[in-house]
């Protein structure tokens, strides 16, 4: 049978590694998502996400299930590229927009994008980016 | 009344490796054993013993300029975790996730120059992992 457990502290057996169950709650990660980005895009496993919108090369929306409380959260993007050229890759929010149209409670639209030593920022689909949010649920 | 709970191990009751914790906003539950890291590391790749700290972590093995591999001790369930990697280094170099090569032990993490983007060792970069444990 399903129970609840109210407790503000929790410890181990021998009183030791005490933490808060705020910290709990706080510190643990409210979603992720690993992800194919390329082709028919495909979520490979994820944690509170109910969906994922290809928009265009590189660009892609990932929704929230259970929204966040505001758009202040913490959130983490990671793109791997097979590329033979040596390049810096990065996975998050585009230039040149409005944040708050690409970070709210229920969403996040992250770019996939290189630099290379030769070329400027360009967008590519990603075979596995992932995003990882903190912060505080609704 | 505060109130604390001495325990060792926490299991789900339905399903054990399923327990809700209920979200700051009071309206919705999360799971807990699946929003909590299972791996991180703080290293100084341009040392030859980086790790600084870490959890969950093995070993760590530095492959060549830039290119690090972290072992787990308990395994993911599966290669589909999520990274997250960052530099703290003043030259802030980028960091490319080579993790989808590899399976459910390791996380692998390239680290590149910002000037030339050719790999480079990193004075200071952290790594974790989201996902779910074996």
């Amino acid at each position: 049978m399903a129970s609840i457990l109210r407790v503000d502290t929790l410890t181990d057996a021998s009183s030791n590694n005490s933490v808060a169950t705020s910290f709990v709650a706080g510190g643990s990660a409210k979603a992720w998502i690993n992800m194919n980005g390329t082709g028919t895009i495909a979520t490979n496993d994820s944690l509170n996400i109910s969906g994922t919108t290809d928009n265009g090369t590189g660009d892609y929306t990932i929704t929230i299930n259970s929204n966040m409380n505001n758009d202040d959260f913490s959130h983490i993007g990671v793109a791997h590229f097979d590329d033979a050229t040596n390049g810096i890759y990065t996975f998050g929010l585009p230039d040149n927009v409005t944040f708050s149209d690409y970070r709210t409670t229920g969403l996040v639209r992250y770019e996939a994008a290189f630099v290379h030593a030769t070329s400027n920022r360009t967008n590519f689909d990603s075979d596995e980016c992932c995003v990882t949010i903190h912060g505080d649920l609704a | 009344m505060a109130s604390q709970l001495k325990v060792d191990t926490i299991t789900g009751v339905t399903t054990a490796g399923s327990v809700a914790v209920t979200g700051e906003g009071n309206s919705t539950t999360t799971n807990l054993q699946q929003g909590l890291l299972k791996h991180w590391c703080r290293y100084d790749g341009a040392e030859g013993t980086p790790t600084r700290d870490s959890f969950n972590q093995a070993s760590f093995t530095d492959n060549g300029t830039g290119d690090y591999v972290m072992a787990f001790i308990n395994n993911m369930a599966n290669a589909n975790h999520a990274p997250i990697i960052g530099s703290g280094d003043w030259r802030t170099h980028g960091m490319e996730n080579t993790d989808q090569a590899t399976t459910a032990n390791t996380g692998d993490v390239l680290t590149r120059a910002p000037n030339n983007a050719s790999a480079s060792d990193c004075d200071e970069a952290g790594h974790a992992i989201a996902g779910d444990l074996a």
